[in-house]
């Protein structure tokens, strides 16, 4: 069936649009964050029936209740999982020697990484394919009860994902989605780890979270920007001193920094000590903080200072400077 | 990104079979429209990020449950945003004024082009605050979130004629306050399917 939409003539519709634009569109930063989160709870769901919950996502509103009967589904969503992962090693049981926690496990993994292309998108493809080789070790040996050989697979999983550099662009996103995947299985192992494969297991956890940090913005994102839009980095403890464009200063959590002209300027930061920074000239100088101490920063001249989040109370209070650009500078990379 | 209503319903076929692929081709297709649509609501950056992505999580448990008969999923998506924002008042009990949105002006924008920029900002904010809150939610859901009249039907619980009329009052208010005549710029109603 066919209707007619109402439209609002040319000129309306444009302002309109370039009203959703400025003051409504998410900025690249927050759509790869909320990507991240939505996909790996998408990947959860897919891994365990929809069964399992997501602490971070309960916090969020999300379900909190586990059914009875999900533990059923989820010992199936791991064994399913193990033997998909497992399946990866078939075809190397005659390299029994080279297994995990074998006499030639660390020459194999010496061959492999001597082995990888070094052409940035080959080299990303075969780094990703050996993290995700070294995870289906992790599984397999977890699944021989053979403690030590965890221990082996978990190091050289750890190595393999810390050598995953800095992609870009798309490559990033591969890389960081692939790397939440393992996550969801790490998270799984953990369920049912016992004695010292529970402490590895929660290194490679804690490593896997550091190299999605880097992925999805950097961490210690900082350095001097100037001109263009997130002059300052963005990401976990992004910093910097940024200056034209919008949001100068950087987005991140612990996001710090001094931003110059432009809207935003100041950056936006969410947790960590000094949230907000400082900001001067262009609108809502000063950034927006939640959390951590001195949340907020200084405004500088034409905007507001920050806004603190009454649900995530920093322990300063924001510090407008009447006049003036903020001129304190924070050290990059807060 | 451009998909097609068969597309979207491929899509959420698979999503339902629990593809996270799918489900993800599903986010970065609504993630802006949901996105802009809360940001219009809720005016604070930071609840409308935590909000649109609850939309995400939310839209996940549900789906399972969601049949298309006769409901566009983008339509069945906006009521779950909505009801997601409605919420958020209720528990919140907060306004913060529009001018605290963030601002994104492009880049290559001198400070001329930002002070032209800022004021016609400052003028639809002043329009729209001027609609009733249902006419507003019409214009949102239509030129913000892009949906078309039988979505934005669905998503606030209205027939679709009721719907088209609020847009059609509220355009014209718009017009009013922002002093654009009709006679040089008004165009014909625009036919469109059941999609957007």
């Amino acid at each position: 069936m066919q209707a007619l939409e109402p439209t609002a003539g040319d000129e309306l519709e444009r302002m309109l649009a370039r009203y959703a634009r400025v003051r409504l569109d998410p900025s690249a930063a927050q759509t790869r964050r909320a990507r991240a989160a939505v996909t790996k709870e998408a990947w959860r769901r897919h891994f365990v029936g929809g069964a399992l919950p997501n602490p971070s996502m309960a916090s969020a509103g999300g379900p909190t209740r586990l059914p009875f009967s999900a533990w059923g589904q989820r010992r199936i969503g791991v064994s399913l999982a193990a033997a998909v992962l497992a399946g990866l090693l078939v075809g190397s049981t005659s390299f029994a020697a080279s297994r995990a926690g074998g006499p030639l496990y660390e020459a194999r993994l010496n061959v492999e990484t001597m082995l990888l292309p070094s052409q940035p998108e080959a080299r990303l493809n075969a780094e990703l394919a050996q993290a995700q080789a070294r995870l289906a070790d992790i599984v397999d040996a977890a699944g021989r009860g053979d403690a030590g050989a965890v221990s082996a697979a978990i190091s050289a999983y750890d190595r393999s994902i810390q050598e995953l550099g800095s992609p870009a662009g798309a490559s990033s996103g591969r890389a960081l989605q692939a790397v939440e995947f393992h996550q969801t299985v790490l998270e799984h192992l953990l369920t049912s780890a016992t004695g010292p494969s529970v402490k590895g297991l929660e290194n490679a956890l804690t490593h896997s979270s550091n190299v999605i940090d880097r992925l999805s913005g950097g961490s210690n994102a900082g350095g001097n920007g100037n001109g263009g839009s997130n002059a300052g980095g963005n990401g976990t403890s992004a910093g910097g001193n940024g200056s034209g464009g919008s949001n100068a200063g950087g987005n991140g959590t612990s996001a710090g920094g001094n931003g110059s002209g432009g809207s935003n300027a100041g950056g936006n930061g969410n947790g960590g000590s000094n949230a907000g920074g400082n900001g001067s000239g262009g609108s809502n100088a000063g950034g927006n903080g939640n959390g951590g101490s001195n949340a907020g920063g200084n405004g500088g001249v034409t905007g507001p200072a920050a806004t603190p989040d009454p649900g995530k109370p920093g322990t300063d209070k924001p510090q407008p400077t009447p006049k003036g650009p903020g001129t304190t500078p924070n050290p990059p990379g807060h | 990104m451009t998909v097609d209503d068969e597309a979207i319903t491929r899509l959420v076929a698979a999503a339902q079979d629990g593809d996270p692929e799918a489900f993800g081709s599903l986010f970065d297709h609504y993630h802006g429209p949901v996105y802009r649509y809360v940001a219009a609501r809720v005016n604070r950056p930071s609840d409308a990020e935590d909000l649109a992505q609850l939309v995400f999580v939310k839209a996940l448990e549900a789906l399972p449950r969601y049949q298309s008969r006769g409901v566009p999923f983008g339509g069945w998506l906006f009521k779950l945003a909505r009801n997601i924002v409605i919420d958020h008042f209720r528990t919140r009990r907060e306004h913060v004024p529009l001018d605290l949105a963030t601002e994104r002006p492009a880049a290559d924008d001198g400070p001329d082009e930002l002070a032209v920029l800022r004021q016609e900002m400052d003028s639809v904010t002043s329009a729209l605050r001027r609609l009733t809150p249902e006419q507003r939610e019409a214009i949102e859901l239509r030129f913000f979130a892009g949906l078309s009249a039988k979505e934005a039907a669905v998503a606030m619980d209205r027939h679709e004629g009721t719907v088209r009329g609020l847009q059609f009052r509220a355009i014209a208010a718009l017009r009013r306050e922002l002093g654009i005549e009709a006679s040089t710029d008004q165009r014909p109603a625009r036919v469109s399917g059941d999609g957007r």
